[in-house]
């Protein structure tokens, strides 16, 4: 029982891990990855049962993790955890696919908020 | 377009307040007075507005953001943690202020600068707000105050 965080900065993994900790979830094991490529693979091996993700990265952004998540047939709850939470943005991502787009600065209520109905706490 | 100082203020300590969870307050550049070494992280919007959104601070300043945000000793804080730290506050900042600005804009991967020096007298929209003594200052700047700036300052020498 898993969720994948994928962010390009280490500092705000961990800000995401301590939210999820404190929103409920700090039974699900957190893993982790730098960028949406990271995140591709570690989807296809270790299926997880959410993806938070950051959109603007290096190599693979999350819009292009979610597109190839899509393109693979992979059905998985996806959200964008990200520092931009424009209107476009947020019809792209629903476009898409993702279940949510979690605008930063975020606290813990607002991630908990999001998984409602997703993900049940544990 | 210039966005006024005082939104500016206000996003910066919302911003800072929930991600960083540190009191920062309203400072007025006091602190920067003996201090010659900054450290910086930016993010480069481009599109409708173009330019910078800049977070400058003093080591101590940023060895501190990063002790609270990522729990660990001051002592312990090491220069990654600091340049991840600096990219990370001025990609939200970035992120936040695109949302004010009218028409399509683009974000750039943010970028950290561990060796700069700040001018007083640069242009752009400065936030300055302190913590326990240290600054911290939150500079937007467009690329029409930048070339303006460059403009009068060469007609000026």
């Amino acid at each position: 029982m898993s969720i994948l965080v994928v962010d390009d900065s280490k500092t705000m993994r961990l800000i995401v891990r301590k939210a999820l900790r404190q929103a409920g979830y700090g039974a699900y094991e957190i893993e982790e990855a730098t960028n949406g490529k990271e995140a591709l693979e570690r989807v296809r091996t270790q299926k997880p049962e959410i993806v938070l993700s950051d959109w603007n990265m290096p190599e693979m952004s999350g819009y292009e993790l979610l597109q190839a998540l899509n393109s693979e047939g992979v059905k998985i709850p996806f959200g964008f955890v990200t520092s931009e939470g424009t209107d476009e943005m947020r019809q792209r991502a629903a476009s898409a696919g993702a279940r949510f787009l979690l605008a930063k600065p975020f606290t813990s209520e607002a991630i908990s908020a999001a998984l409602n109905g997703i993900l049940a706490p544990g | 377009m210039t966005i006024e100082a005082d939104r500016i203020r206000r996003l910066a300590e919302d911003v800072l307040s929930v991600t960083v969870g540190l009191p920062l307050r309203a400072s007025a550049g006091d602190a920067w007075k003996g201090k010659d070494t900054f450290l910086t992280g930016m993010v480069d919007i481009t599109g409708n507005w173009s330019g910078v959104v800049a977070v400058h601070c003093t080591v101590e300043m940023a060895r501190a953001l990063v002790s609270c945000l990522c729990q660990i000793e001051v002592h312990a804080v090491t220069n990654d943690d600091i340049g991840d730290t600096l990219c990370e506050l001025a990609n939200i900042l970035g992120g936040n202020v695109k949302a004010l600005l009218p028409g399509p804009c683009s974000l750039s991967l943010p970028s950290t600068d561990l060796n700069g020096k700040i001018a007083d007298e640069g242009p752009g929209t400065k936030v300055w707000l302190e913590y326990a003594g240290e600054p911290l200052l939150v500079n937007i700047v467009s690329n029409a105050e930048k070339a303006s700036f460059r403009e009068k300052g060469s007609v000026s020498s």
